[in-house]
């Protein structure tokens, strides 16, 4: 459930952030959007995907946290279990919201994320936003603008059709077995074949440096199934010891 | 040796750009060393007859293949998704009658034949919706695809509706614009033959003589070049589809945001059928009619009452039929696509898929030389002497099974009226069912699955006595069944409406992936 209001000092001078429980409201989410400037810092991470918006059929890019709804393999006993958080999550409970012409930022008031008295200040003494929240702020803005950045890349992959469609077929060694479809990745062949006028200049905008972590983040593939296998060990063995 | 290095199209309507289309596209992947040109004539004075707005599902092969953005020619086409016909009022004149024919092969086709299955029971289920999900989509105006799914692709079987003035426009700009296509304004007056009785070039009124290897007839009923020029004798069928009237109408949406229906509507009235498209900001709608039963007054009559209390934009137009065919098709260096190579009647929309038809088979076997052209030209005229033969068939076979009394009806279902390979296989019928093996040229041009679903739509009466026993298990076959009608459930559960879909696609466009 979630419950939004917009922040004011008046009403909420006393509220604060606890930054470890953050990912909270991520722990059924499978597909985390992610914006090109995280792209390197994610890459490390998870898989970064493609896939489509089901509302619009618009392209987006996702990290990759879980094989199917509802699975985060990135949440483990609570806790945010990986090096990078992204954007999204560090934002946590914060958005951008629109309040007649301008735009304020919301909260949500029932995020398990926020508190009374534990956790970073929103407001210092001053009754001025606290480094937590100009932070907050900062990581704000980068996703607004990095929308941009997505939809001008997404724009440039498609118009050199350079994604192309690809499944998965996993079986965890529970026998259970896993068709990950509806993703899509950069095409090699087509980014091989491409005229040396457009590589120079997708080098120069740094479409080929987003390109290139795009790839090499599918090999963190690979660990993602380990996770998976791993968590089902331990709920195999927490079965049998029972 | 005489090469084949200029083709030139007369006409510019959808089966002018079609064919030009086409033509230039495999010219271009299979001879690009050799330069073919493709010249299209049209003149500017006569209108195009522009009524022809449903296709059938091979029309997304047609585009794809010609280049187009299937968001592009939707939205500018006003186009929408056709999953099949509803025949209303076609078996008895009363309002609970109608039957779909769907554009998905019964579950299970052909390896497992639930028709004769289902016709060994006392059924409370209809075939096509004891046998396919699409008629409970088109009930409930639910689109064939989702935002997501790529263009061409589909959930469920689609063709389109679509606007036919705007897409004989589309197709030109895409064929002048993309494909390399010459497009000469000018009025044909004659065409002149060489020595040997091919033509030689045409003489026009605005832009002279224009020379060709191959000149395609698409010039619609006047038939400039097959009938006027070669005097290709022109076969008559209105002794067996008696339609001989179109009256032609757009009609308003009581909103604008009015559900689209996803499925021709055809509905029986006293002497023919009305049809009922569904486009993005309009209807069409229309009374096909033989003026033997009904006169002009009398058909425009039913044809408001039909429409009732909607909105007619565009009041109804009156276009003659004639139906029929040219005895061959293609003759010398002249080939007739569309309208000019004969009409039957708006049923089952075979206009479009013949020219589909055409385009492709000239294309794919064009010869490089003249020599050779007599031979395809020959094979050409087999192939489709056929088709129009299978079509009319088909066609027959939707008034033949009708128990309606007017006059017209009975006129249409005298069996004295049938031709002798519909006969034959209606006599085979009572004792089995249509399968793969009655449709085995691979000249057909509808499966035997769309003469299940009209048979059995129909109420055809069988001889439940000696037909075939099904050689399925009741377990086997209630498997089907079940799984047709969970796909069913899911489809319903996860497909948006039709009107949701194509404003969506207008909104944010579909991926080409």
């Amino acid at each position: 459930m979630s419950n939004i209001v917009s922040l004011n000092f008046d009403k909420h001078s006393q509220l604060r952030v606890q930054a470890s429980q953050r990912h909270s409201s991520a722990i059924n989410q499978h597909l985390m959007p992610v914006v090109p400037a995280e792209f390197g810092r994610a890459s490390s991470c998870f898989p970064i995907i493609v896939t489509k918006n089901a509302d619009t059929g618009e392209f987006t890019f996702s990290a990759m946290m879980g094989f199917q709804p509802g699975e985060n393999l990135f949440v483990r006993e609570g806790r945010w279990d990986a090096d990078y958080e992204p954007l999204q999550i560090q934002r946590q409970p914060f958005f951008v919201g629109d309040d007649q012409d301008s735009k304020v930022v919301c909260f949500d008031s029932d995020s398990l994320a926020l508190s009374d008295d534990d956790g970073e200040p929103l407001f210092n003494a001053q009754s001025q936003a606290s480094d937590y929240l100009l932070t907050v702020q900062q990581i704000l803005t980068q996703l607004l603008s990095g929308e941009i950045e997505s939809q001008k890349l997404v724009s440039e992959l498609v118009e050199l059709k350079l994604l192309t469609p690809f499944r998965l077929d996993i079986e965890f060694t529970d026998r259970s077995k896993q068709a990950v479809q509806g993703a899509y990745m950069i095409d090699e062949n087509k980014l091989a074949e491409l005229d040396d006028q457009v590589v120079l200049r997708l080098y120069r905008s740094g479409v080929i440096g987003l390109m290139h972590n795009l790839q090499t983040s599918m090999h963190q593939l690979p660990n993602l199934i380990a996770r998976k296998n791993r968590m089902l060990d331990t709920a195999k063995s927490w079965f049998e010891s029972a | 040796m005489k090469t084949i290095d200029s083709i030139v199209v007369v006409g510019g309507g959808t089966a002018g750009w079609l064919t030009a289309g086409r033509l230039a596209v495999e010219q271009r992947q299979r001879r690009p060393d050799r330069s073919v040109r493709v010249t299209l004539v049209e003149s500017p004075n006569t209108p195009i007859v522009g009524v022809g707005e449903g296709t059938w599902p091979t029309m997304r092969a047609t585009l794809k293949r010609l280049g187009i953005s299937e968001t592009d020619f939707i939205r500018e086409c006003d186009a929408t998704f056709k999953q099949g016909a509803k025949f209303a009022k076609w078996s008895e004149n009363c309002d609970n009658d109608f039957y779909y024919h769907p554009l998905m092969i019964p579950q299970g086709f052909p390896t497992t034949d639930l028709a004769t299955h289902w016709l060994s029971n006392e059924n409370s289920v209809s075939f096509s919706n004891a046998v396919c999900f699409q008629e409970q989509l088109c009930e409930n105006g639910i689109a064939p695809k989702l935002i997501s799914t790529p263009e061409y692709s589909s959930v469920a079987n689609y063709a389109y509706h679509l606007d036919a003035g705007k897409f004989a426009q589309y197709l030109q700009k895409h064929c002048t614009e993309s494909l390399g296509v010459t497009h000469i304004l000018a009025d044909v007056e004659t065409a002149l033959n060489d020595e040997e009785g091919d033509i030689q070039a045409l003489v026009t009124t605005q832009a002279g003589q224009i020379e060709g290897d191959l000149f395609v007839d698409c010039s619609g009923f006047s038939a400039l070049l097959i009938g006027k020029h070669y005097r290709v004798p022109f076969n008559d069928c209105s002794s067996v589809l008696q339609i001989d009237r179109a009256l032609a109408s757009h009609v308003a949406y009581p909103e604008p945001d009015s559900p689209i229906p996803c499925h021709t509507i055809s509905t029986g009235q006293s002497a023919g059928w009305i049809w009922d498209i569904g486009l993005r900001h309009r209807r069409g709608v229309g009374y096909v009619y033989s003026s033997d039963y009904i006169s002009d007054d009398q058909a425009e009559h039913e044809l408001r009452k039909y429409i009732g209390e909607h909105k007619i934009i565009n009041e109804p137009r009156r276009i003659d039929i004639k139906s029929g065919h040219r005895d061959y098709f293609w003759h010398r260096n002249c080939v007739a696509v569309g309208l000019s190579a004969g009409f039957l009647e708006p049923l089952e929309a075979s206009a479009i898929v013949l020219v589909e038809l055409s385009a492709n088979m000239i294309a794919e076997q064009l010869p490089a030389t003249r020599s050779a052209m007599t031979i395809v030209a020959k094979r050409f005229n087999t192939t489709f002497q056929y088709r129009w033969q299978r079509i009319i068939d088909f066609l027959k076979l939707h008034y033949l099974l009708s128990k309606r009394d007017e006059p017209f009806w009975r006129s249409m279902s005298d069996p004295s009226s049938v031709s002798e390979s519909l006969a034959e296989q209606l006599e085979l019928w009572r004792y089995q069912v249509p399968c793969n093996l009655d449709f085995d040229s691979s000249n057909e041009v509808f499966p035997a699955a769309s003469y299940q679903y009209v048979l059995y739509g129909m109420g055809f009466d069988i001889d439940k006595q000696n037909h075939r026993r099904s050689m399925l298990s009741r377990d086997h076959a209630e498997q089907e069944y079940q799984r047709n009608a969970q796909i069913t459930q899911q489809a319903l559960a996860k497909l948006p409406s039709h009107r949701e879909l194509i404003n969506k696609i207008h909104d944010y466009g579909m991926q080409a992936i």
